[in-house]
């Protein structure tokens, strides 16, 4: 690692926060000069905000959406801010999903342009389509990121230099997939990576995405990263993300979608691996009939945490949401859902679903689940619920009763348990892939 | 093929089954009929090796080896089947996956080799026919969203693909109608061989117009107090148990 002991000495004096801002002013200028003026704009903001907010504590900030997971440990380390894409590796370790291939490396696109299809979409990096296309970029970026309000997603904007941009414009059904292929780590530094990610949906479109983020067992990363989703009236997408780090990649990401009246937007969220895995995950419907699906699995064992908070902005009438979070932890692996409703005083006639069930597997595992529900409008249907158990031993009874070991009956159960979530994706041949990978990972738990 | 011997049971505590002595040979079937409460199911669960229970006096042996001592997977690998009362719904778990992991334990156990994909989706279809079980259902979860009726009949079809020697039906007609009783009892007739034997635990003698004992047995308070052949299920039908009872107290 680097710094001599006078350095480290001279950085446990200063603050943490202090840290970082001391890191942001040295690399301001290249920042600065290495982007296009999108990029560029929200980046003073965001230090203020970063000043003003600083890396919550467990236990508090910001509402008391960091309540239950220590970020601030893991922003002590001394970082090396990634500035380039990895050497690319030889073997392929990507998701067996066809469909328009996006590889990102430590937050940067290994391909620094932006495709063009015949239908009008627009996919690749987000520094050049802020170049070929500032007027779109600049018309959405920032809208939704919340880099004022949220420490992290300030961090991603102060630093971010690419990411991913897609755009299908009004009325395309784009029929293939946008598959993300995205690697932390260069398995020598520590390194901190920042990225934004763009997608634009227009008016009646269609489309999928799948993202697929992972890193070496000897990979070092810190990653914060946001995106940004618009949804227009009456599109449809989804959009299928897969946490697949090392014992040694922290992320802090943040998702923030916005639906217009009429649109469809479903996520399915998996954490699979990974020391650290932070997900604000929010959703503003601001138009009338918009349905929202936010699923999420999270599969933690040895000392993994996975933090998902969810937030679900009812804005206007005739909205529904629903969310459906499934975890099992094991080990001393430790999973968290935090899911906020809101609903606005006029949005009558939403109706809003959560539910999170977990496994608890052994005595040094550890599962939070708080639903948060600000509900401002009257005529609003709400359900939430929330169970944390063991396996079901009537149902290992009977397997084995069919000739099913212990061990099997149990993994059975556990398959099955995060299936339901896992099969909900629509996107051709996905939800196999998931299933082995799921299994994969509860076969090591 | 079993032999229980003066077989004892508990549950937290309280003694269920208060010295049982029941054998059964090959191609016999043997109908257990009693009031609630009487043991019946724990007997059952006690043969299936249900860890609930505990076993506090008496031996089983199953084809001369000690069953108490075998897990309950081993148990049902070699041959004992337990069609349960209240069927387990498994969310998630499809019934093909389920059976085809069954199955291929339960081979692998005999040391035969495991079946291909297409033998067993032949097996199922097959089996699935013998008690008219809609095909849809064999790709659903587990029992999961299975009417009562439906749930019963996934029992035998289940039972019908493992092929066990010994099969204890635990009530497997309650909550029937009369063509799903049908079907059930003329399943299990289908599934009969010289072999195998099977224990049917009934209330009512419906289920034993199609599935004939050789034997019925009244198990009362923990104790099997009567034996006889079909007759006696037609008396129990038409007189209730009351008289045996009073004969024993
Ligand atoms: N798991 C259990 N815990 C406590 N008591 C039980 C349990 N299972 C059965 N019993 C008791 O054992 C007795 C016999 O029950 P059971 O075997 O189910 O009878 P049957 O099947 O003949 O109706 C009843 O008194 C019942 O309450
Ligand atoms: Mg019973």
């Amino acid at each position: 690692m680097t710094g001599s002991s006078t350095n480290m000495n001279r950085a446990m004096e200063r603050s943490l926060e202090q840290q970082w801002i001391d890191r942001y002013r040295a690399d301001h200028d290249a920042l600065a000069a290495a982007s296009a003026p999108a990029l560029n704009a929200p980046r003073k903001a965001a230090l203020e905000a970063f000043e003003r907010l600083g890396i919550p504590a467990k236990g508090s900030g910001n509402g008391d959406r960091y309540h239950y997971t220590d970020l601030r440990a893991a922003f002590a380390g001394e970082y090396r801010r990634a500035t380039e894409a990895a050497a690319p590796k030889g073997s392929s370790t990507g998701l067996d999903c066809p469909g328009h291939r996006i590889e990102l490396s430590n937050g940067f696109c290994r391909e620094a342009r932006l495709y063009r299809l015949d239908n009008g979409v627009m996919y690749g990096s987000l520094a050049a389509a802020a170049q070929e296309e500032p007027q779109l970029v600049a018309r959405y970026y920032g809208e939704l990121t919340q880099s004022e309000e949220d420490a992290f997603s300030a961090l991603a904007a102060m630093w971010a230099l690419d990411g991913v941009f897609i755009y299908v414009p009004a009325g395309v059904k784009e029929p293939l997939p946008f598959v993300i292929e995205s690697e932390l780590g260069d398995g020598r530094d520590l390194l901190s990576v920042y990225a934004r990610h763009l997608y634009i949906f227009e008016r009646g479109s269609a489309a999928q995405v799948v993202l697929h983020h992972r890193s070496d067992g000897d990979a070092s990363s810190l990653s914060c990263q946001t995106r940004e989703v618009v949804v227009d009236e009456e599109a449809h997408a989804e959009m299928v993300e897969v946490y697949q780090l090392g014992p040694q990649a922290v992320s802090v990401s943040g998702s923030y979608v916005r639906q217009a009246g009429n649109s469809r937007f479903e996520s399915l969220s998996v954490s699979l691996s990974g020391s650290l895995l932070r997900h604000n995950l929010v959703a503003s419907l601001d138009g009338r009939g918009v349905e929202n699906h936010m699923n999420g699995v999270m599969l933690a064992g040895g000392t993994e945490t996975f933090d998902y908070a969810t937030d679900i902005r009812h804005r206007v009438p005739d909205g529904s949401s629903h969310e459906q979070f499934k975890s099992i932890a094991a080990g001393d692996g430790t999973a968290v859902f935090s899911g906020r409703i809101y609903v606005a005083p006029d949005a009558q006639r939403t109706n809003a679903y959560q539910q999170n069930n977990a496994l608890l597997l052994t005595p040094g595992a550890h599962v939070d689940t708080k639903p948060q529900l600000e509900i401002y409008a009257d005529d609003v249907k709400c359900s939430h619920g929330a169970t944390v158990g063991q396996l079901d031993p009537e149902a290992i009874y009977y397997m084995r009763q069919r000739g099913l070991s212990l061990d099997e009956a149990r993994r059975l159960q556990m398959y099955g348990f995060v299936r339901e979530v896992l099969d909900k994706t629509r996107i051709e041949g996905l939800a196999e892939t998931l299933d082995r990978l799921a299994e994969d990972k509860i076969d090591r738990l | 093929m079993l032999e229980v011997k003066n077989l004892h049971a508990t549950v937290d505590g309280k003694e269920i089954l208060r010295g049982i002595n029941f054998s059964v040979k090959a191609g016999e079937v043997h109908a257990i009929m009693g009031p609630n409460g009487s043991g019946k199911s724990t007997f059952a669960s006690v043969l299936a090796g249900n860890e609930r229970f505990t076993v506090t006096e008496g031996e089983v042996l199953y084809e001369g080896h000690d069953l108490l001592s075998m897990s309950i997977e081993d148990r049902a690998r070699a041959g004992i089947f337990l069609g349960f009362q209240y069927p387990v719904e498994i969310p998630g778990v499809s019934m093909a996956n389920f059976l085809k992991v069954a199955l291929q334990e339960k081979r692998k156990y005999q040391g035969l080799e495991p079946l291909s994909a297409s033998e067993f989706l032949r097996m199922m279809r097959d089996r699935a026919s013998v008690v008219e079980l809609d095909s849809k259902l064999t790709s659903r979860a587990v029992n999961e969203g299975f009417s009562g009726g439906e749930k019963k009949k996934n029992e035998i079809f289940q039972m019908a693909m493992l092929e066990p020697k010994l099969a204890i039906l635990d009530e497997t007609d309650s909550g029937l109608d009369i063509d799903a009783l049908r079907i059930v009892g003329t399943g299990v007739t289908k599934l009969k061989r010289p072999d195998n034997a099977t224990i049917v635990i009934t209330h009512y003698q419906r289920l034993l117009d199609y599935i004939v004992p050789d034997y019925v047995h009244v198990l009362y308070k923990g104790r099997i107090i009567y034996s006889g052949d079909k007759d006696l299920a037609l008396k129990l039908e038409k007189e209730g148990y009351d008289w045996l009872i009073n004969q024993y107290e």
